[in-house]
Protein backbone atom coordinates (compact mmCIF):
# COMPACT_ATOMS: atom_id res chain seq x y z
CA UNK A 1 0.00 0.00 0.00
CA UNK A 2 1.09 3.55 -0.61
CA UNK A 3 2.36 5.54 2.42
CA UNK A 4 -0.35 7.12 4.58
CA UNK A 5 1.38 8.39 7.71
CA UNK A 6 1.56 12.14 7.14
CA UNK A 7 1.26 13.15 10.83
CA UNK A 8 4.54 15.08 10.97
CA UNK A 9 3.67 16.83 7.76
CA UNK A 10 0.20 17.72 9.02
CA UNK A 11 1.78 19.22 12.15
CA UNK A 12 4.13 21.27 10.00
CA UNK A 13 1.45 22.47 7.58
CA UNK A 14 -1.81 22.95 9.46
CA UNK A 15 -3.13 24.97 6.52
CA UNK A 16 -3.07 21.76 4.44
CA UNK A 17 -4.12 19.41 7.29
CA UNK A 18 -7.63 18.78 5.99
CA UNK A 19 -6.44 17.97 2.48
CA UNK A 20 -3.55 15.77 3.68
CA UNK A 21 -5.92 13.85 5.98
CA UNK A 22 -8.26 13.43 3.04
CA UNK A 23 -5.40 12.09 0.87
CA UNK A 24 -4.36 9.61 3.60
CA UNK A 25 -7.94 8.45 3.95
CA UNK A 26 -8.30 8.03 0.16
CA UNK A 27 -5.14 5.87 0.04
CA UNK A 28 -6.44 3.67 2.86
CA UNK A 29 -9.64 3.13 0.91
CA UNK A 30 -7.67 2.21 -2.22
CA UNK A 31 -5.07 -0.26 -0.86
CA UNK A 32 -4.47 -1.87 -4.27
CA UNK A 33 -3.54 1.30 -6.08
CA UNK A 34 0.10 1.70 -7.01
CA UNK A 35 -0.25 5.34 -7.91
CA UNK A 36 -2.25 8.37 -6.79
CA UNK A 37 -4.23 9.56 -9.77
CA UNK A 38 -5.11 13.21 -8.95
CA UNK A 39 -8.16 12.96 -11.21
CA UNK A 40 -9.67 10.20 -9.08
CA UNK A 41 -8.52 11.85 -5.88
CA UNK A 42 -10.07 15.20 -6.76
CA UNK A 43 -13.35 13.53 -7.66
CA UNK A 44 -13.40 11.99 -4.17
CA UNK A 45 -12.27 15.11 -2.31
CA UNK A 46 -14.82 17.33 -3.99
CA UNK A 47 -14.73 20.01 -1.29
CA UNK A 48 -10.96 20.39 -1.44
CA UNK A 49 -9.79 23.43 -3.31
CA UNK A 50 -7.88 22.50 -6.48
CA UNK A 51 -5.00 24.74 -5.53
CA UNK A 52 -4.75 23.30 -1.99
CA UNK A 53 -4.92 19.76 -3.35
CA UNK A 54 -2.17 20.35 -5.90
CA UNK A 55 0.00 22.06 -3.25
CA UNK A 56 -0.51 19.18 -0.81
CA UNK A 57 0.43 16.59 -3.44
CA UNK A 58 3.55 18.54 -4.36
CA UNK A 59 4.44 18.69 -0.66
CA UNK A 60 4.20 14.90 -0.43
CA UNK A 61 6.67 14.70 -3.31
CA UNK A 62 9.03 17.28 -1.81
CA UNK A 63 9.08 15.41 1.51
CA UNK A 64 10.05 12.18 -0.21
CA UNK A 65 6.85 10.15 0.12
CA UNK A 66 6.14 10.12 -3.58
CA UNK A 67 7.56 11.21 -6.89
CA UNK A 68 5.65 12.89 -9.67
CA UNK A 69 5.56 11.08 -12.99
CA UNK A 70 3.54 11.47 -16.15
CA UNK A 71 1.25 9.01 -17.86
CA UNK A 72 -0.73 9.13 -21.10
CA UNK A 73 -4.44 8.50 -21.45
CA UNK A 74 -5.06 5.99 -24.23
CA UNK A 75 -7.96 6.51 -26.69
CA UNK A 76 -9.92 3.91 -24.68
CA UNK A 77 -9.78 6.28 -21.70
CA UNK A 78 -7.48 4.20 -19.49
CA UNK A 79 -3.92 5.09 -18.63
CA UNK A 80 -1.24 3.47 -20.77
CA UNK A 81 1.40 1.60 -18.75
CA UNK A 82 4.39 3.85 -19.46
CA UNK A 83 5.48 6.30 -16.75
CA UNK A 84 7.75 9.20 -17.61
CA UNK A 85 9.77 11.42 -15.27
CA UNK A 86 9.52 14.28 -17.71
CA UNK A 87 6.58 14.96 -20.06
CA UNK A 88 9.07 15.85 -22.80
CA UNK A 89 10.21 12.20 -22.82
CA UNK A 90 6.81 10.89 -23.84
CA UNK A 91 7.32 9.15 -27.20
CA UNK A 92 5.37 10.05 -30.34
CA UNK A 93 3.62 6.66 -30.24
CA UNK A 94 2.99 4.46 -27.22
CA UNK A 95 1.27 1.13 -26.66
CA UNK A 96 -1.91 0.82 -24.62
CA UNK A 97 -2.57 -2.10 -22.28
CA UNK A 98 -3.60 -4.29 -25.18
CA UNK A 99 -0.43 -3.47 -27.07
CA UNK A 100 -2.24 -1.29 -29.57
CA UNK A 101 -0.09 1.72 -30.52
CA UNK A 102 -1.57 5.23 -30.58
CA UNK A 103 -0.29 8.73 -31.32
CA UNK A 104 0.37 10.81 -28.21
CA UNK A 105 0.07 14.24 -29.88
CA UNK A 106 -3.64 14.44 -29.09
CA UNK A 107 -3.58 12.38 -25.88
CA UNK A 108 -4.25 13.75 -22.40
CA UNK A 109 -1.17 13.88 -20.19
CA UNK A 110 -1.81 13.13 -16.54
CA UNK A 111 0.51 13.97 -13.66
CA UNK A 112 0.38 11.09 -11.15
CA UNK A 113 2.22 10.24 -7.93
CA UNK A 114 3.97 6.93 -7.33
CA UNK A 115 5.62 5.81 -4.12
CA UNK A 116 9.31 6.58 -3.96
CA UNK A 117 11.24 3.33 -3.93
CA UNK B 1 -13.23 19.94 3.90
CA UNK B 2 -13.77 23.28 2.28
CA UNK B 3 -10.78 25.50 2.78
CA UNK B 4 -9.98 29.15 2.39
CA UNK B 5 -7.81 29.70 -0.65
CA UNK B 6 -4.79 31.78 0.10
CA UNK B 7 -2.68 32.09 -3.00
CA UNK B 8 0.14 34.49 -3.54
CA UNK B 9 0.24 36.78 -6.60
CA UNK B 10 2.74 34.44 -8.29
CA UNK B 11 0.47 31.48 -7.58
CA UNK B 12 -2.46 33.41 -9.00
CA UNK B 13 -0.30 33.92 -12.08
CA UNK B 14 0.25 30.15 -12.31
CA UNK B 15 -3.50 29.58 -12.11
CA UNK B 16 -3.90 32.11 -14.92
CA UNK B 17 -1.31 30.29 -16.98
CA UNK B 18 -3.14 27.00 -16.48
CA UNK B 19 -6.31 28.66 -17.66
CA UNK B 20 -4.54 29.87 -20.80
CA UNK B 21 -3.01 26.44 -21.30
CA UNK B 22 -6.41 24.75 -21.09
CA UNK B 23 -7.85 27.25 -23.58
CA UNK B 24 -4.92 26.67 -25.98
CA UNK B 25 -5.45 22.91 -25.73
CA UNK B 26 -9.15 23.33 -26.35
CA UNK B 27 -8.44 25.41 -29.46
CA UNK B 28 -5.72 23.05 -30.77
CA UNK B 29 -6.56 19.55 -29.58
CA UNK B 30 -4.20 17.98 -32.14
CA UNK B 31 -1.28 19.80 -30.50
CA UNK B 32 -2.12 18.84 -26.91
CA UNK B 33 1.19 17.19 -26.04
CA UNK B 34 3.25 19.90 -27.71
CA UNK B 35 1.38 22.71 -25.92
CA UNK B 36 1.90 21.02 -22.55
CA UNK B 37 5.56 20.22 -23.08
CA UNK B 38 6.33 23.69 -24.50
CA UNK B 39 4.79 25.29 -21.42
CA UNK B 40 6.64 22.85 -19.15
CA UNK B 41 9.97 23.61 -20.79
CA UNK B 42 9.42 27.36 -20.58
CA UNK B 43 8.34 27.11 -16.94
CA UNK B 44 11.40 25.02 -16.09
CA UNK B 45 13.58 27.77 -17.54
CA UNK B 46 11.79 30.74 -15.99
CA UNK B 47 10.59 29.47 -12.60
CA UNK B 48 12.27 26.10 -11.99
CA UNK B 49 11.00 22.53 -11.60
CA UNK B 50 8.82 23.22 -8.52
CA UNK B 51 6.44 25.51 -10.38
CA UNK B 52 6.52 23.42 -13.55
CA UNK B 53 5.56 20.23 -11.67
CA UNK B 54 2.93 22.05 -9.59
CA UNK B 55 1.42 23.55 -12.75
CA UNK B 56 0.94 20.17 -14.43
CA UNK B 57 -0.56 18.68 -11.25
CA UNK B 58 -2.96 21.59 -11.10
CA UNK B 59 -3.87 21.20 -14.77
CA UNK B 60 -4.61 17.50 -14.21
CA UNK B 61 -6.91 18.33 -11.28
CA UNK B 62 -8.68 21.22 -13.00
CA UNK B 63 -9.32 19.17 -16.12
CA UNK B 64 -10.74 16.31 -14.09
CA UNK B 65 -13.18 18.32 -12.07
CA UNK B 66 -16.79 18.64 -13.02
CA UNK B 67 -17.14 22.01 -11.34
CA UNK B 68 -17.37 25.67 -12.27
CA UNK B 69 -13.58 25.70 -12.38
CA UNK B 70 -13.62 23.53 -15.49
CA UNK B 71 -15.99 25.96 -17.13
CA UNK B 72 -13.72 28.77 -15.96
CA UNK B 73 -10.81 27.02 -17.60
CA UNK B 74 -12.68 26.34 -20.80
CA UNK B 75 -14.67 29.53 -21.31
CA UNK B 76 -13.71 32.01 -23.99
CA UNK B 77 -12.04 35.11 -22.57
CA UNK B 78 -14.02 38.35 -22.71
CA UNK B 79 -12.41 41.60 -23.88
CA UNK B 80 -14.04 44.99 -23.28
CA UNK B 81 -12.97 48.17 -25.04
CA UNK B 82 -13.60 51.74 -23.98
CA UNK B 83 -13.07 54.83 -26.13
CA UNK B 84 -12.00 58.40 -25.24
CA UNK B 85 -13.74 61.77 -25.45
CA UNK B 86 -14.80 63.57 -28.62
CA UNK B 87 -14.94 60.25 -30.49
CA UNK B 88 -17.17 57.20 -30.78
CA UNK B 89 -14.16 54.89 -31.12
CA UNK B 90 -13.93 53.73 -34.75
CA UNK B 91 -10.90 51.71 -33.65
CA UNK B 92 -13.21 49.61 -31.51
CA UNK B 93 -14.93 48.39 -34.66
CA UNK B 94 -11.57 47.59 -36.32
CA UNK B 95 -10.59 45.50 -33.31
CA UNK B 96 -13.71 43.41 -33.54
CA UNK B 97 -12.68 41.06 -36.33
CA UNK B 98 -9.11 40.66 -35.05
CA UNK B 99 -10.31 39.66 -31.57
CA UNK B 100 -13.11 37.41 -32.79
CA UNK B 101 -10.68 35.59 -35.08
CA UNK B 102 -8.53 34.74 -32.05
CA UNK B 103 -11.48 33.36 -30.09
CA UNK B 104 -12.20 36.28 -27.77
CA UNK B 105 -15.69 37.42 -26.88
CA UNK B 106 -15.58 41.12 -27.68
CA UNK B 107 -17.72 43.79 -25.97
CA UNK B 108 -17.03 47.34 -27.23
CA UNK B 109 -18.58 49.88 -24.85
CA UNK B 110 -19.86 53.20 -26.12
CA UNK B 111 -20.83 56.03 -23.76
CA UNK B 112 -21.64 58.39 -26.59
CA UNK B 113 -19.95 61.59 -27.65
CA UNK B 114 -18.42 63.05 -24.48
CA UNK B 115 -17.50 66.71 -24.94
CA UNK B 116 -14.30 68.24 -23.56
CA UNK B 117 -16.29 70.59 -21.34
CA UNK B 118 -18.02 67.57 -19.76
CA UNK B 119 -14.61 66.11 -18.92
CA UNK B 120 -13.83 69.14 -16.76
CA UNK B 121 -16.92 68.70 -14.60
CA UNK B 122 -16.34 66.23 -11.72
CA UNK B 123 -20.00 65.17 -11.43
CA UNK B 124 -20.08 64.30 -15.14
CA UNK B 125 -17.02 62.10 -14.71
CA UNK B 126 -18.64 60.45 -11.66
CA UNK B 127 -21.74 59.76 -13.72
CA UNK B 128 -19.63 58.03 -16.38
CA UNK B 129 -17.92 55.90 -13.71
CA UNK B 130 -21.31 54.68 -12.52
CA UNK B 131 -22.28 53.98 -16.13
CA UNK B 132 -19.06 52.01 -16.62
CA UNK B 133 -19.67 49.96 -13.45
CA UNK B 134 -23.16 49.07 -14.66
CA UNK B 135 -21.79 48.04 -18.07
CA UNK B 136 -19.08 45.94 -16.41
CA UNK B 137 -21.68 44.10 -14.34
CA UNK B 138 -23.84 43.48 -17.39
CA UNK B 139 -20.97 42.22 -19.55
CA UNK B 140 -19.47 39.90 -16.92
CA UNK B 141 -22.75 38.34 -15.85
CA UNK B 142 -22.55 34.57 -16.30
CA UNK B 143 -18.78 34.46 -16.72
CA UNK B 144 -16.40 32.93 -14.18
CA UNK B 145 -13.24 34.71 -15.29
CA UNK B 146 -12.69 38.46 -15.16
CA UNK B 147 -12.63 40.20 -18.56
CA UNK B 148 -9.66 41.98 -20.10
CA UNK B 149 -9.98 45.60 -21.19
CA UNK B 150 -8.51 47.92 -23.82
CA UNK B 151 -9.00 51.60 -23.02
CA UNK B 152 -8.01 54.86 -24.68
CA UNK B 153 -7.72 58.38 -23.25
CA UNK B 154 -10.73 59.15 -21.02
CA UNK B 155 -11.47 55.42 -21.08
CA UNK B 156 -8.21 54.83 -19.16
CA UNK B 157 -9.30 57.41 -16.59
CA UNK B 158 -12.63 55.64 -16.13
CA UNK B 159 -10.95 52.25 -15.70
CA UNK B 160 -8.34 53.51 -13.22
CA UNK B 161 -10.79 55.53 -11.11
CA UNK B 162 -13.40 52.77 -11.05
CA UNK B 163 -10.77 50.16 -10.07
CA UNK B 164 -9.66 52.45 -7.24
CA UNK B 165 -13.19 53.02 -5.99
CA UNK B 166 -14.72 49.55 -6.35
CA UNK B 167 -12.57 46.67 -5.05
CA UNK B 168 -15.01 44.17 -6.61
CA UNK B 169 -14.00 45.27 -10.11
CA UNK B 170 -11.48 42.82 -11.57
CA UNK B 171 -9.73 42.57 -14.92
CA UNK B 172 -7.42 39.97 -16.34
CA UNK B 173 -5.26 41.92 -18.79
CA UNK B 174 -5.48 45.69 -19.09
CA UNK B 175 -4.24 47.66 -22.12
CA UNK B 176 -4.01 51.45 -21.90
CA UNK B 177 -3.13 53.80 -24.74
CA UNK B 178 -3.21 57.59 -24.71
CA UNK B 179 -3.65 57.27 -20.96
CA UNK B 180 -4.59 60.33 -18.89
CA UNK B 181 -4.10 58.54 -15.56
CA UNK B 182 -1.57 59.95 -13.09
CA UNK B 183 1.93 58.45 -13.44
CA UNK B 184 2.01 57.49 -9.73
CA UNK B 185 -1.14 55.33 -10.00
CA UNK B 186 -0.86 52.60 -7.30
CA UNK B 187 -0.69 49.53 -9.53
CA UNK B 188 1.02 47.44 -6.83
CA UNK B 189 -1.96 47.82 -4.51
CA UNK B 190 -4.41 47.10 -7.35
CA UNK B 191 -2.47 44.04 -8.58
CA UNK B 192 -1.82 42.70 -5.06
CA UNK B 193 -5.54 42.72 -4.39
CA UNK B 194 -6.02 40.66 -7.59
CA UNK B 195 -7.96 43.39 -9.37
CA UNK B 196 -5.68 43.09 -12.40
CA UNK B 197 -3.30 40.38 -13.63
CA UNK B 198 -1.11 42.38 -16.01
CA UNK B 199 -1.13 45.85 -17.53
CA UNK B 200 0.30 47.08 -20.83
CA UNK B 201 0.65 50.85 -21.12
CA UNK B 202 1.28 51.87 -24.73
CA UNK B 203 2.44 55.48 -24.45
CA UNK B 204 3.62 58.07 -26.93
CA UNK B 205 6.28 60.74 -26.62
CA UNK B 206 4.23 63.24 -28.63
CA UNK B 207 0.88 62.77 -26.90
CA UNK B 208 -0.30 66.36 -26.41
CA UNK B 209 -3.61 65.42 -24.74
CA UNK B 210 -1.99 63.10 -22.21
CA UNK B 211 0.39 65.91 -21.25
CA UNK B 212 -2.30 68.56 -20.91
CA UNK B 213 -5.19 66.62 -19.31
CA UNK B 214 -3.77 67.35 -15.86
CA UNK B 215 -4.50 71.06 -16.37
CA UNK B 216 -8.22 70.39 -16.75
CA UNK B 217 -8.86 67.32 -14.62
CA UNK B 218 -7.76 67.39 -11.00
CA UNK B 219 -6.82 63.71 -10.68
CA UNK B 220 -5.55 63.09 -14.22
CA UNK B 221 -1.90 62.70 -15.26
CA UNK B 222 0.46 62.22 -18.20
CA UNK B 223 1.03 58.43 -18.07
CA UNK B 224 0.11 58.35 -21.76
CA UNK B 225 3.23 60.45 -22.44
CA UNK B 226 5.59 59.42 -19.65
CA UNK B 227 4.56 55.92 -18.55
CA UNK B 228 3.73 54.67 -15.06
CA UNK B 229 6.20 54.82 -12.17
CA UNK B 230 4.71 51.94 -10.16
CA UNK B 231 5.20 48.85 -12.32
CA UNK B 232 3.95 46.43 -9.62
CA UNK B 233 7.01 44.21 -9.76
CA UNK B 234 6.90 43.75 -13.53
CA UNK B 235 3.14 43.28 -13.78
CA UNK B 236 2.83 46.67 -15.49
CA UNK B 237 4.66 47.01 -18.80
CA UNK B 238 5.36 50.50 -20.13
CA UNK B 239 5.83 50.46 -23.90
CA UNK B 240 7.29 53.72 -25.15
CA UNK B 241 6.62 54.95 -28.70
CA UNK B 242 8.62 58.20 -28.96
CA UNK B 243 6.94 59.36 -32.17
CA UNK B 244 3.35 58.49 -31.28
CA UNK B 245 0.59 61.02 -30.74
CA UNK B 246 -2.63 60.50 -28.79
CA UNK B 247 -4.40 58.21 -31.24
CA UNK B 248 -1.53 56.63 -33.18
CA UNK B 249 -1.96 53.22 -31.56
CA UNK B 250 -4.87 52.11 -33.67
CA UNK B 251 -3.63 50.00 -36.57
CA UNK B 252 -4.02 46.31 -37.36
CA UNK B 253 -0.43 45.16 -36.84
CA UNK B 254 -0.39 46.72 -33.37
CA UNK B 255 -3.52 44.74 -32.52
CA UNK B 256 -2.22 41.52 -34.05
CA UNK B 257 1.42 41.63 -32.93
CA UNK B 258 1.18 43.37 -29.58
CA UNK B 259 -2.27 43.62 -28.06
CA UNK B 260 -3.79 40.24 -28.90
CA UNK B 261 -0.65 38.25 -27.90
CA UNK B 262 -0.63 40.24 -24.64
CA UNK B 263 -4.29 39.40 -24.02
CA UNK B 264 -3.35 35.74 -24.62
CA UNK B 265 -0.67 35.88 -21.94
CA UNK B 266 2.42 36.74 -24.00
CA UNK B 267 4.30 39.91 -23.14
CA UNK B 268 5.32 41.97 -26.16
CA UNK B 269 8.95 41.90 -27.23
CA UNK B 270 10.83 45.01 -26.11
CA UNK B 271 10.98 47.78 -28.68
CA UNK B 272 14.35 48.81 -30.04
CA UNK B 273 15.52 51.91 -28.18
CA UNK B 274 15.01 54.99 -30.29
CA UNK B 275 16.43 58.42 -29.67
CA UNK B 276 13.97 61.31 -29.73
CA UNK B 277 14.06 62.96 -33.12
CA UNK B 278 16.48 65.91 -33.14
CA UNK B 279 15.09 69.33 -34.03
CA UNK B 280 15.83 70.34 -37.63
CA UNK B 281 17.08 73.89 -37.01
CA UNK B 282 17.69 74.58 -40.69
CA UNK B 283 14.04 73.92 -41.46
CA UNK B 284 12.89 75.96 -38.47
CA UNK B 285 15.04 78.93 -39.52
CA UNK B 286 13.53 78.83 -43.01
CA UNK B 287 9.98 78.70 -41.55
CA UNK B 288 10.79 81.55 -39.15
CA UNK B 289 12.30 83.59 -42.00
CA UNK B 290 9.22 82.99 -44.17
CA UNK B 291 6.93 83.97 -41.31
CA UNK B 292 8.95 87.12 -40.64
CA UNK B 293 8.88 87.98 -44.38
CA UNK B 294 5.12 87.50 -44.47
CA UNK B 295 4.70 89.79 -41.46
CA UNK B 296 6.96 92.43 -42.99
CA UNK B 297 5.08 92.20 -46.28
CA UNK B 298 1.77 92.55 -44.46
CA UNK B 299 3.14 95.55 -42.58
CA UNK B 300 4.34 97.29 -45.76
CA UNK B 301 1.11 96.53 -47.59
CA UNK B 302 -0.85 97.91 -44.69
CA UNK B 303 1.35 101.06 -44.62
CA UNK B 304 1.06 101.42 -48.44
CA UNK B 305 -2.76 101.21 -48.50
CA UNK B 306 -3.11 103.60 -45.55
Amino acid sequence: MLPTNFDTLIADRPDLATVLTGVASWIKHHPDWEIIDPRELSRSLTDADAWALATALRLLCDKGFFRQVYMVVAPSGVLADGKYDDPRRIPVRVADRWNQYFETAEADIVAVLEARK
Amino acid sequence: MSQERSVSPTDEELLGEMRQLAISIQNNPSQKLKIVTDWYEQKLRTSGPQKAELGLLLLTILNARDSPKIEAVAEKPVVISLHGIRTRGDWQKQLSSALSREGFVYEPLDYGFFRAIQLVLPFMRERKMKWFLDQYNAVTKGYYNPPSIIAHSFGTYLVARTLGKYAELKFDHVIFCGSIVEIAYPWTRIADSFQVTRVLNDYGGRDFWAKTAVFFVNDAGPSGAKGFQDCAGGRVINRHRPEFRHSDFFYPSNYERTWIPFLSGNDPAPLAATEPRKANWKFRIVVAALAASALLLAYFLHAFWK
